[in-house]
């Protein structure tokens, strides 16, 4: 039996000391997780405690078919817009709308030569909306169609709102290039 | 991207760990202790208060006999049994005899509400709790037991922030008729706003035999709680307290100054050409202590109600002096000689039943200031009284008598609470600093040297307030 296997069994059994092992091996990347869809570090850590809670009541349903970094990465997903939900801040306009600017940014662009803690703090300064569904589709690899079930929203919505968190992402990006310039110029 | 890792606060896992645990009966068990303990005061106060103590007393010593009835029985037929077994005795089996129409009675409104009793804690998910003391009549607890539920509201109330649970308590004085006359005056204090409000309801009655002055009574004690199975742990919080303060005696604040309790002018000579009065002084200060736990709810959206057991230790000392005045034709002062010189040292040992309402007056970042009242039901457990008195009549030689006694006797002693808390939620946790102003109307002395002394004091609390499961 591997080491994780043992924790896991211990935590089936309720022990303490294995739930803090689980605990202390996946809590720092989950809120990493948790960061990325919420607004401020405390709403964050309220999203990981709800979420571990429901791990551990949870783990007797994990099957063990997959890696266990992704079931509890699932589970904080939804804990996180659970949450988002019930505090109203996952307001989504159900309404196709012309994304203007799209084709500025395709493929791989100008996240990928930021830091992770960068990318997140880009990411939390979009509206809410745009911030969950770019979260489950750029970072989390759901599909448009995962999106609109999980949000229960149209499928063109998620793409919709996508869409609008990139051009507000780059823009974001452009005004920050601008201003390192005006800095450099002004030295 | 997904490499972002941050470090989760302590408290996070704390909260986790928490919510991990199983949920304690301690609390629960802790809620049954408030009707117990006002039972329980009930018949202390009987056995206090009134003339028929001693046949009080021996009706409790008869409680113990297997003729009683216990009503929280899994199902009528039990109920049904005992009272069969009961009949049989032969002592009881006189079917003219009065209280054997009272039980048949009771069994026919056993059969015909009988099977309501468990229903009822049905309707209301809830459970119920009868605490009986002192009857040796099966049917006079029925009865009693009956008028209890007939208190009781029928409906919990609703709403999130309302009366997660209730509880009742009946006292109930009733013959041992000699005939089956139950004449029987029923004076229910209800205070309705309580009974929908209030996280505790407590509904207090008394009964008077008004069948005859010959007629010996017994007397019976009943408590009953009911909680519904509303998730109220999740709403209540424990604390723990401890609390110090000053104490001074006397009739207002004199804040351990002299007090002239009566400056008279008793004229006892009028010829001769003098005059004698009589004035006498009183300076008294002391302190106290208190420990105990209290229990919260909240009530509505800005109030908090709260109840919980302390123990009380109140100990201080008080001078007397008693001085003959001489007053001149026309009353100027000629003179003042001292009569008598009394040094009484007291010392009270309280159980306290605090009932205390709160609610938040502002709020500025972290600090709150919050006001509160209540009353405190305390109990005197125990008296110790020492006096010292010195005589110095002219004429005589000075005199010294001392006195102990040592009064163990119980004796309900209110008092009623006004204060101001400031709570500081901070990031080192839910403590709370309860600076409190008591000011007490406690009769302290049934009977003695003192007809009547009052408490004043001012107490310091601390509080506590034990984390909250998520």
């Amino acid at each position: 039996m591997t080491h994780e296997a043992e924790v896991i069994q211990g935590c089936l059994r309720n022990h303490a000391k294995a739930q803090k092992k689980l605990y202390d091996a996946y809590a720092p990347q989950m809120l990493g997780v948790c960061y990325r869809y919420t607004k401020s570090p405390e709403d964050a850590h309220d999203v990981l405690q709800e979420g571990f809670i429901r791990v551990f009541k949870n783990l007797h349903t994990w099957r063990g078919d997959g890696p266990l970094a992704a079931w509890i990465r699932r589970i904080m997903v939804t804990s996180a817009l659970n949450w988002l939900r019930s505090h109203k801040q996952l307001e989504l306009n159900d309404g196709l709308e012309k994304a203007e600017g799209a084709h500025l940014w395709e493929g791989s662009g100008p996240l990928e030569s930021l830091q992770a803690k960068q990318i997140a703090d880009i990411i939390r300064r979009l509206p809410a909306g745009f911030q969950a569904v770019f979260n489950l589709y750029a970072i989390e690899g759901y599909s448009h169609a995962e999106i609109a079930k999980m949000l229960n929203i149209k499928e063109a919505t998620s793409r919709s709102q996508y869409l609008r968190a990139r051009i507000t992402i780059i823009k974001m990006l452009e005004d920050a290039g601008a201003e390192k310039m005006t800095d450099y110029a002004t030295r | 991207m997904e490499g972002l890792s941050l470090e989760p606060y302590p408290a996070d896992w704390q909260a986790v760990h928490d919510a991990l645990q199983p949920r304690r009966r301690r609390v629960a068990w802790l809620w049954w202790l408030v009707p117990a303990m006002l039972a329980g005061a009930g018949l202390w106060w009987l056995l206090a208060n009134d003339n028929g103590a001693a046949n009080a007393n021996a009706l409790v010593e008869e409680n113990n006999q297997p003729n009683r009835v216990e009503f929280q029985k899994d199902s009528q037929s039990n109920l049904q049994d005992e009272l069969s077994e009961t009949r049989q005795q032969p002592e009881r089996s006189n079917e003219k005899n009065p209280t054997s129409v009272l039980r048949q009675d009771t069994e026919s409104w056993l059969k015909a509400v009988g099977s309501t009793i468990p229903s009822i804690a049905d309707n209301r998910e809830g459970s119920q709790l009868y605490v009986q003391t002192s009857t040796n009549e099966p049917g006079r607890f029925v009865e009693a037991a009956k008028k209890a539920e007939n208190q009781l509201p029928t409906q919990p109330a609703a709403g999130p922030e309302v009366s997660p649970s209730r509880a009742l308590v009946q006292y109930s004085e009733m013959p041992v008729a000699n005939n089956n006359q139950i004449n029987q005056a029923s004076i229910a204090k209800n205070d309705s706003t309580l009974v929908d409000a209030a996280p505790v309801n407590l509904l207090a009655s008394t009964a008077d035999d008004k069948a005859g002055a010959d007629t010996p009574s017994t007397k019976q004690v009943s408590a009953a709680a009911v909680s519904p199975n509303k998730p109220m742990q999740r709403k209540m919080r424990v604390a723990g307290y401890v609390g110090a303060g000053l104490t001074w005696p006397g009739s207002g604040i004199t804040a351990g100054g002299a007090k002239s309790l009566s400056d008279m002018a008793n004229n006892i000579g009028q010829g001769g050409g003098s005059a004698m009065s009589y004035t006498t002084q009183q300076f008294g200060t002391g302190g106290h202590a208190e420990a105990g736990a209290l229990l919260e709810w909240p009530l509505g959206k800005r109030m908090r109600v709260a109840t919980g057991l302390g123990l009380n230790y109140t100990a201080w000392s008080e001078n007397l002096t008693l001085y003959r005045d001489s007053i001149l034709p026309g009353g100027a002062f000629a003179s003042r000689s001292m009569l008598m010189d009394v040094t009484n040292k007291y010392s009270l040992l309280l159980l306290n039943v605090p009932l205390r309402v709160s609610g938040p007056i502002g709020r500025k970042e972290g600090m709150q200031w919050w006001w509160h009242a209540g009353i405190d039901n305390r109990l005197r457990l125990q008296l110790k009284q020492r006096f010292v008195i010195s005589t110095q009549q002219s004429g005589f030689s000075p005199q010294q008598q001392v006195a102990d006694i040592v009064s163990s006797s119980t004796f309900y002693q209110p008092q009623i609470t006004l204060g101001m808390q400031y709570r500081h939620n901070g990031a080192g946790g839910p403590w709370l600093l309860q600076p409190s102003l008591q000011l007490g109307l406690a009769n302290v002395f049934k009977s003695g040297l003192h007809t009547d002394t009052y408490l004043t004091s001012i107490n310091l609390q601390y509080l506590y307030y034990f984390r909250q499961r998520r």
